[in-house]
């Protein structure tokens, strides 16, 4: 009879577990926060908020500024009584302000990056060629160990840069310029260390794998996605074939391979790095299987408008949080598409922007919030619908 | 017979007098179509009808109905929000999807009339199937020899086309290619025979300059039976949509001549330097009049105050200059998102739909 038991736990189908059913409810019941919106910001490129404390948010504008709210701050400064009964809006404005400048960026700041394990650093690249590594506390270029100051002058337009977020190795940053090649720039020297050619196009969004550290995957104008593996003097691994599925035989010459009819300009991988989702100009985004690299023939629908040639940022929940997985799609039809990871299926769109969606982004932790920032100068929260309300 | 005076005006739909239907293709003539759905419906035997859900994939646990259940009831109470609403007189038509994509593809091109190939868009069987499963369903079908894939027109839209239809043309085009070679030993008889074969291909507006060039023949170092090889590589589902020429050389052993003759009669049409799509002869006249036919719909919703028709007006009319018929390109521009399809009380209506002019400036 024990063996029978052991046999039962063993063998049967595995129970869905309470609280990913939980949090993916939460997921499905997303809606607009009421009381709290974000002071006026510029038209934002990319949002990120911090993986450690989930409490810092930073938005990359495209006016040059760079803008770090706290999210907390509600609950830090506190609500009195009074307030509570009138139901007064709540104006989160942002702690720390990088302006247009010699000490900030001269034009439009295209990504931001924190740290993956400190808060007190982060990385902005702009249109002005430059990745800046900044002190959060000081809001200054941070100096690094022997006094060098980490500015990476690329002197082409910087559309995207990525640091890996389980780096141990390395501290690299992969940028994708103008000048079709991804630099990686080293954080511990302040130097370049190498590039790495192939693309024939510029480069516009790049992004490392959450699963291996060396890794990398940028996505061009010239319709490929490659994938590069930094360690290697031949650095590229491979390209995306969009011709490529799990039964087709069809084999592509090197050069004529292509993951997109158009430019790519977004990238997202799922949080265990075994798959991968490509969207470009050509608005069907693509689902891909990273270790074979074929095509899963996802087909999303045509509920995406994507035109613009700046980096997208589309973004995966992560799969202990969310399952079946969503995709977050910003649009440029000022909405954010939620569609069903693996099937495809549109599952809601959050509707709130008045000009196009350009990032959306996850607020980690325990909190199933996102947050989307568009061209009108508006970041949106959105929140899971309260069950008492 | 009087014309009616201009007080009385009829309504032009019932003014003009309908000829007889121009002959289409008929897929119950055709034993191997009927041998390709046998095969079919047996491999489909399991899976009809469709499960809702689509195919479980490997992420999904084997307890699902347990999640679905209580996030359908969350769903529910979450939809009643005040944010949307729908109204129940007027909600989007929701897809039945009662053939399998093969009986939909036959189906498609029986509407087709003989002048144009039987090419069917994907687009069409996206609007006709849903998206969810229709590409995985094409490459299966692909992988068996079914159909194959095309891209078609300028834009870089993939039509479907049955790969027995394909093998005709290409068959027809072989055998008077044939007869032409067989009867000519001078100039006369090689051109009368390859001119026969360039009218056959109808009005492309390059006969006259293919006749000229056509006429060589004889002097060329292209093999008898270049099509049948060609028919042999293109049917194989490891080609794909295009070719380069190293790829033609080595896989078909084609000489250069023979590729500029596959090139001639349109079964191959320039991508790149030494890159050749692989094609269908005749498909530009399918994709000059489909594309009109699309203008055609889309303006004529455009024209209307809120961009919308009911279903049952548009397709009165035939279109003008495209032979394809109106519900077919309906379904192309639904599968392509351009227009939505509602059920209201007065019908199914189609309305125009913006997919947002993303506004890129920042204010």
């Amino acid at each position: 009879m024990f063996a029978r038991l052991l046999k039962f736990r063993e063998t049967r189908p595995s129970a869905p577990s309470i609280p990913l059913h939980h949090s993916t409810a939460a997921f499905l019941s997303l809606r607009l926060r009421r009381n709290l919106t974000f002071e006026e910001s510029g038209p934002v490129n990319a949002l990120q908020i911090d993986p450690l404390d989930a409490r810092y948010l930073l938005a990359a504008c495209a006016d040059s500024s760079v803008r770090l709210y706290d999210l907390e701050e509600e609950a830090r400064l506190g609500r009195d009584e009074e307030d509570e009964a009138a139901a007064v809006d709540w104006l989160c404005r942002p702690i720390a302000l990088l302006d247009r400048g010699r000490r900030g960026h001269e034009y439009s700041v295209t990504g931001c990056q924190w740290f993956p394990t400190d808060n007190g650093l982060f990385t902005t690249s702009s249109m002005d060629g430059t990745v800046k590594v900044w002190d959060t506390n000081t809001m200054e270029v941070h100096i690094g160990a022997d006094s060098c100051a980490c500015v990476f002058e690329i002197e082409q337009h910087v559309y995207d840069h990525a640091i890996s977020p389980i780096a141990q190795s390395h501290n690299l940053i992969a940028t994708g310029t103008e000048d079709q090649n991804v630099r990686l720039c080293d954080m511990r020297t302040g130097a370049f260390t190498h590039s790495m050619r192939g693309h024939r196009a510029p480069v516009l969004v790049v992004k490392w794998s959450p699963r291996d550290e060396y890794l990398l995957v940028s996505g061009s104008v010239d319709h490929t996605v490659r994938l590069w593996d930094v360690r290697k003097a031949n650095a590229c691994v491979g390209s995306l074939d969009q011709y490529n599925s799990a039964g087709s035989t069809h084999v592509s010459t090197e050069e004529t391979v292509t993951a997109h009819t158009g430019p790519v300009n977004g990238l997202a991988f799922t949080s265990d790095g075994l798959k991968l989702v490509t969207t470009g100009h050509d608005q069907t985004p693509r689902l891909w299987d990273m270790p074979t690299l074929h095509n899963s023939l996802a087909n999303y629908g045509p509920h995406i408008r994507n035109k613009a040639r700046f980096a997208l940022h589309p973004v995966i929940t992560p799969l202990d949080a969310c399952s079946p997985p969503l995709l977050f799609h910003p649009s440029d039809s000022r909405q954010t598409v939620v569609l069903d990871l693996f099937t495809g299926a549109e599952v809601m769109r959050l509707k709130k922007h008045t000009a196009r969606v350009a990032c959306a982004a996850l607020r980690g932790g325990a909190t199933q919030d996102v947050f989307s920032g568009g061209y009108d100068r508006q970041i949106c929260w959105w929140t899971p619908e309260d069950p008492d309300t | 017979m009087d014309s009616p005076s201009p007080s009385v005006r009829l309504p032009s739909r019932a003014r003009r007098p309908r000829g007889p239907p121009p002959p289409t293709h008929c897929s119950a003539d055709n034993p191997r179509i009927q041998a390709l759905l046998a095969a079919d419906s047996a491999a489909n035997a399991a899976l009809f009808p469709p499960p809702p859900q689509g195919p479980p994939t490997a992420t999904q646990p084997a307890s699902r109905p347990l999640l679905r259940k209580s996030r359908s009831a969350l769903n529910s109470s979450s939809s009643s929000s005040p944010s949307l609403t729908p109204s129940p007189a007027v909600h989007a038509t929701r897809l039945e999807r009662t053939k399998t994509l093969l009986e939909t593809i036959l189906h498609i091109r029986d509407s087709l009339p003989l002048s144009i190939p039987p090419l069917v868009p994907v687009h069409q069987l996206h609007g006709a199937l849903g998206h969810a499963t229709c590409d995985d369903e094409i490459a299966k079908l692909e992988a068996v020899r079914a159909v194959r894939r095309f891209k078609v027109g300028n834009l870089g839209e993939i039509c479907v086309m049955l790969v027995c239809d394909y093998e005709d043309s290409i068959r027809a085009v072989a055998g008077a290619f044939a007869s032409g070679r067989c009867s000519t030993d001078g100039d006369g008889g090689g051109g009368g025979g390859c001119s026969a074969a360039v009218v056959v291909r109808g009005p492309d507006g390059e006969s006259p300059k293919k006749k000229v060039a056509v006429q060589k023949v004889s002097g060329r170092n292209i093999g008898d039976d270049v099509f049948d090889r060609f028919l042999t590589y293109a049917t194989n589902p490891t080609t794909g949509l295009f070719v380069t020429k190293s790829q033609l050389t080595t896989s078909m052993r084609a000489t250069d001549d023979e590729i500029g003759e596959l090139f001639s009669y349109g079964f191959l049409t320039l991508k790149d330097v030494d890159t050749y799509w692989v094609s269908v002869r005749n498909a530009g006249v399918f994709w000059s009049g489909f594309a009109r036919g699309r203008t055609e719909v889309l303006q004529t919703l455009k024209k209307r105050k809120h961009g919308e028709m009911l279903k049952a007006h548009l397709e009165e009319k035939p279109l003008r200059g495209c032979a394809v018929p109106v519900d077919l390109v309906l379904l192309d521009l639904l599968g392509k998102g351009s227009i939505e399809s509602l059920d209201a009380p007065l019908g199914t209506m189609i309305r125009l739909r913006k997919r947002g002019t993303g506004n890129l400036n920042w204010t």
